[in-house]
């Protein structure tokens, strides 16, 4: 009974210390669209809660971990001054400009509450989208739950280095499993 | 010759003359009409021939659009699942409405509704819980484990002793929200309700447990509270994620009527002052005879990985022992407690505790011992030092998959004056595993253990394996 009550600790202490930062929660391609290669990407990261506000940390590392695989990418917040959250005409006009062959967007839509007193989370439920960058048509969309730094009351804190690179490796090997990327 | 015109036969020659004259001409003209028609018919029959030919280059050509269709249809995947805002948010945003989901961002009240016509917004919130549990000895909270409610002596069947069975949703809760502009500021309200009026029944009873609005920037640069909300006293963002709907014997947890300035004077410093009303005081042998309000004092501090609140309460504790006179003692007490986040690879693992500490504060704790015990012989009123403190433990299995064990005890010094079944110190364990598949449904099992002792050293102990569902709205 003990040696069994050992070796689940153990189990739990080693599962625990491989535990996933994000996990997919639900993905999508449009049968409409093959695969494609993402070509010149921008990339625009933004949240609307608590407040709209652009995630240029996050952009920051999509561009390095894309630059990583050779693939040329742009973040929003290199064309915007600002955190604001761009209006799509705005998005189209620097699509249009630039030339882009692909949008990447990647949108923080909700946290998850645990306690009934406080909104305080950790986790976040984070969509990732690619949008043909000419006709603006969404062709793929990953939503994963991903780890914070503790969100309490209202204030929102980028996420730690690690926990941003495991989400954006997350969703590039999901991208090389549907064929996008 | 000479025609006699005056001869009844020379008109029937004329007349017989002329209509054969216009035969000859009408009989030429119906040829000629003949051909017309003739032309018109050819020209019509080739107008229907190339009709009939186009009809039929069009319905090869429609023949070969089914059949591109058909193969297009044979390529694309059974059932396509959309993408997953479309999947979980209908009526549908097709891609191309990225532009309208933009355009919609800039709100900083995700989820509220303004009313037509004024700038008010509302929000509604709250969820519906199900709690089942299963204790093993007599207590007498079924909703909350509330460790000073475990019996230490006399033990009944009815209050337990042989095990008992609860379902209750008392802990269910309606949340209403608003928030408007006034020049510049902003006036927020928040009414709040649960059915846990008792505690001592599994049945629920309507009790309010906040209503209290909030004028942002009115006094020396702060806010303004005004109604009922938490004691100031208490830290929120200590408390652990039990599914026990108390949490921790040590827990700050009172909401009653307040008046509270708190002003952010740095992105990680908070000054909060508050009189809060003198009510839900625990006298042992006294009747409240309120006075003067609470006067509570917090600081707060959150960083990146620290949040930490350091608070001070002084009270008037004031009762009446016998009916001819009042007594009052007073009350004070400190309260250490924060959250702090695990570092490296502990991340995102954080720990939550809480230390508090001093004399007639008892009442403000979630086991509620007295705050003040009554000297019948010396006629006052004594506050009872009273230590509280808690730890709490939340490890990640994953994002949707998390444990928390937690510890508590609380204590007092009895006096000699106090009965024998005056609280001497209870325990509070729990942990728990609980998964999360969607923001708005939490789901767990949790096992807790309690003890109570008593100034006589009367013991009782408690196991309870408690089940909760959590849907959120």
């Amino acid at each position: 009974m003990v040696i069994r009550g050992v070796l689940l600790l153990a189990f739990l202490c080693v599962y625990s210390c491989h535990s996933a930062r994000t996990i997919v929660i639900h993905s999508w391609h449009s049968p409409y669209i093959s695969a494609r290669p993402l070509g010149k990407t921008l990339v625009l990261t933004y949240t609307t809660v608590p407040r709209p506000i652009v995630g240029i940390h996050v952009e920051d590392v999509w561009i390095d971990e894309l630059s990583r695989y050779e693939i040329q990418a742009y973040s929003w917040s290199d064309f915007a001054t600002g955190h604001e959250v761009p209006s799509m005409e705005e998005v189209a006009e620097v699509l249009a400009a630039y030339q882009f062959d692909t949008l990447l967007v990647t949108q923080l839509s909700e946290f998850k509450h645990l306690n009934r007193n406080i909104s305080n989370s950790q986790v976040a439920i984070v969509e990732t989208r690619l949008y043909e960058g000419p006709s603006e048509e969404l062709y793929w969309s990953l939503k994963t739950e991903t780890f914070l730094v503790n969100y309490i009351d209202g204030e929102i804190r980028r996420p730690r280095e690690g926990d941003a690179l495991e989400y954006v490796e997350t969703v590039l090997q999901e991208m090389m499993k549907d064929g996008v990327f | 010759m000479e025609i006699n015109t005056q001869s009844p036969a020379l008109p029937a020659v004329i007349v017989f003359a002329i209509q054969a004259l216009f035969a000859q001409s009408s009989i030429a003209q119906v040829y000629v009409e003949a051909d017309q028609l003739l032309r018109v018919i050819e020209d019509q029959q080739r107008q229907l021939e190339e009709q009939e030919a186009q009809i039929q280059r069009q319905k090869a050509a429609l023949d070969a659009l089914r059949q591109q269709v058909e193969e297009l249809r044979r390529a694309i995947p059974q059932d396509p699942s959309p993408p997953p805002r479309i999947k979980n948010h209908p009526p549908e945003i097709s891609p191309s409405e990225l532009e309208a989901a933009i355009a919609e961002a800039p709100t900083d009240w995700p989820g509220s509704i303004q009313v037509t016509g004024t700038e008010l917004r509302i929000k509604i919130g709250g969820f519906a819980e199900l709690d089942a549990n299963y204790d093993t000895g007599a207590i007498v909270s079924p909703a909350e484990f509330t460790t000073s409610a475990i019996v230490t002596s006399d033990r009944t069947a009815a209050e337990g002793e042989d095990g008992q069975t609860n379902v209750s949703v008392q802990v269910s809760r309606l949340e209403l929200e608003t928030k408007m502009p006034w020049g510049g500021r902003q006036i927020k309200t928040e009414t709040t309700m649960d059915f846990l009026r008792d505690t001592t029944i599994a049945e629920p009873i309507l009790q309010l447990r906040k209503a209290y609005g909030q004028v942002s920037d009115i006094l020396l640069g702060g806010d303004l509270l005004i109604g009922q909300d938490w004691s100031t006293f208490t830290n929120l963002n200590a408390w652990p994620n039990t599914l026990d709907y108390e949490g921790p014997n040590s827990m700050l947890s009172l909401r009653h009527p307040i008046v509270r300035w708190h002003r952010k004077y740095h992105p990680t410093l908070t000054l909060e002052v508050a009189l809060e009303a003198p009510d839900e005081r625990v006298f042992e042998g006294a009747v409240e005879v309120s006075r003067w309000p609470d006067a509570v004092v917090a600081v707060i501090s959150q960083t990146d990985r620290f949040n930490f609140q350091g608070s001070f309460i002084v009270r008037d504790l004031r009762g009446s022992g016998e009916p001819q006179s009042a007594v009052s003692d007073t009350g004070w007490g400190v309260n250490l407690s924060g959250v702090i986040d695990m570092p490296g690879r502990l991340a995102p693992d954080f720990i939550t505790y809480s230390l508090s500490f001093g004399a007639g504060y008892g009442g403000l704790l979630n086991d509620f011992p007295a705050d003040a015990s009554y000297d019948f012989y010396e006629n006052r009123l004594e506050a009872i030092p009273t230590l509280a403190w808690y730890i709490g433990y939340q490890h990640w299995w994953s994002p949707c998959l998390y444990t928390v064990a937690t510890y508590g005890l609380v204590q007092q010094d009895n006096f000699d004056f106090q009965p024998g079944f005056a609280f001497r110190e209870t325990q509070y364990s729990s942990i728990n595993l609980t998964w999360t598949p969607t923001p708005q449904w939490l789901f767990g099992v949790e096992a807790l253990y309690g003890t109570r002792e008593d100034k006589d050293g009367a013991y009782g102990s408690v196991w309870r394996t408690q089940f909760t569902s959590r849907i959120s709205f």
